[in-house]
């Protein structure tokens, strides 16, 4: 990528410059583009790609870096953009994007190799609970700081959502099992007072009252059980949102951030 | 006294719920169906199934792209609309607050007429009731907030935050 560097009529251009200093990256980009289509093919052309594709990177607009990946690939060629390099960069678009099954998809499909560092860490990202820590393998530096990572699971709280389910026969339960005293507490009382009037209503022969407290009832009784079991599933999807923020934040040399830049 | 009063008296209040129970499913229907009701409830603001056609079971498109049709989403499977509009007449009843009063976004009854949209009636009921006994707060941050018209913090519970994948 060394010849490229010395054609910087896009970076230049007093427009692009102003809207780029200025944090206008839409206006930017849409001169950007004009000028790319004028240099198609050519270093100058690759140049304003670079930039395009960098403004798309900074803003997070992965269906967009995807697309213009692959129209780079269709419009520039050695020596500005390496032989092979397009099927790589969509890869590790993929894994940008968090996609653990279409990074091993797209890296089977390009017959790529030497991806298994991105493999792991998307695959990790993807089911950080339950990931098992013995395939993290690989002798990388991020590797190595996925182990740590993966072996701090046990200091984050893991709630049994199906221990929530069995205690939520005894309404509100299950929400005080996974940390919800307070709305355990209004369920009970809420359930309690339905129960209660059924109960009453049968016991005086109101059929009509017991009919409808009792069917309110049983809806209440078993959304109970629900929310037990959704809320202990939370606290363990908060501590796998956390550990996935975590591998995500590990350090990785991407080739595309380096074609960005 | 007499022995045969207290059976009299429940059977006229039990005719007093058949008639209201009656009254509810008429209702229900009117607004359930657009081609009966006339005229959509836009004023509930919410979307809801009597306002929305059913998708076509079959896209008009021309041959070439027949292949490239997208399948109809099961989002949009529509067994029950909306309680049978149950929904909506609720939403006429709840609308005159100048605030509102639940602090979770979409609220319970709305939450469980796009479950009930998304998933199927019954499990929408149930996410639904489930819902209402939950923690109206930011659960610990798992919940995002934003600020509401009346100064307070509103929480951002969708459906989708309900479906969880493999952890």
């Amino acid at each position: 990528m060394g010849s490229f560097r010395s054609a910087r009529a896009c970076g230049d251009d007093p427009l692009v410059r102003e809207f780029l200093g200025s944090g206008d990256d839409f206006r930017a980009l849409s001169v950007l583009r004009q000028r790319e289509l004028e240099g198609r093919g050519t270093p100058a052309g690759f140049e304003c790609a670079r930039l395009i594709l960098g403004a798309y990177l900074r803003h997070g607009e992965f269906d967009l870096v995807d697309d213009w990946v692959v129209r780079m690939g269709q419009s520039y060629g050695p020596p500005l953009l390496t032989a092979g390099l397009v099927p790589r960069l969509r890869v590790e678009v993929a894994y940008l994007f968090g996609n653990a099954g279409e990074v091993q998809r797209r890296a089977a499909e390009g017959g790529l190799t030497g991806l298994e560092r991105l493999t792991i860490l998307s695959r990790a990202a993807d089911r950080p609970l339950s990931f098992d820590a013995s395939d993290a393998s690989c002798d990388s530096p991020a590797c190595a700081q996925l182990r740590r990572i993966l072996d701090d699971r046990s200091s984050l709280p893991h709630k049994s959502p199906g221990l929530a389910l069995a205690l939520g026969v005894v309404p509100g339960l299950g929400q005080v099992y996974a940390g919800r005293p307070l709305a355990g507490l209004g369920s009970f009382l809420l359930n309690g007072f339905l129960i209660g009037t059924t109960a009453f209503a049968v016991h005086r022969r109101e059929y009509a009252l017991a009919v409808l407290s009792g069917g309110v009832g049983l809806a209440f009784y078993t959304g109970g059980i629900y929310a037990g079991f959704e809320a202990a599933t939370r606290v363990n999807e908060h501590s796998a949102e956390e550990l996935r923020a975590r591998i995500r934040a590990v350090p990785v040399d991407l080739a595309i951030s380096a074609l960005a830049q | 006294m007499r022995a045969g009063d207290v059976t009299r008296r429940n059977s006229s209040r039990f005719g007093v719920f058949v008639f209201f129970a009656a009254l509810m499913v008429a209702g229900s229907a009117a607004f359930a169906a657009p081609s009966l009701a006339g005229r959509c409830l836009m004023m509930t603001g919410a979307g809801h199934g009597a306002c929305r056609s059913p998708a076509p079971a079959v896209r008009a498109v021309s041959p070439p792209l027949a292949a490239a049709a997208a399948p109809i989403r099961p989002a949009d499977r529509i067994d029950f609309a909306d309680f049978a509009g149950a929904y909506s007449i609720y939403r006429l009843v709840s609308a005159t607050d100048d605030h509102r009063r639940c602090r979770l976004q979409p609220t319970c009854s709305l939450f469980a007429a796009r479950a009930a949209r998304q998933l199927g009636l019954l499990r929408g009921l149930l996410m639904g009731f489930a819902r209402a006994q939950m923690s109206h707060s930011d659960q610990d941050g798992f919940l995002p907030q934003v600020i509401g018209s009346d100064g307070n913090f509103i929480y951002l519970d969708p459906v989708e935050r309900w479906i969880h994948g493999d952890l």
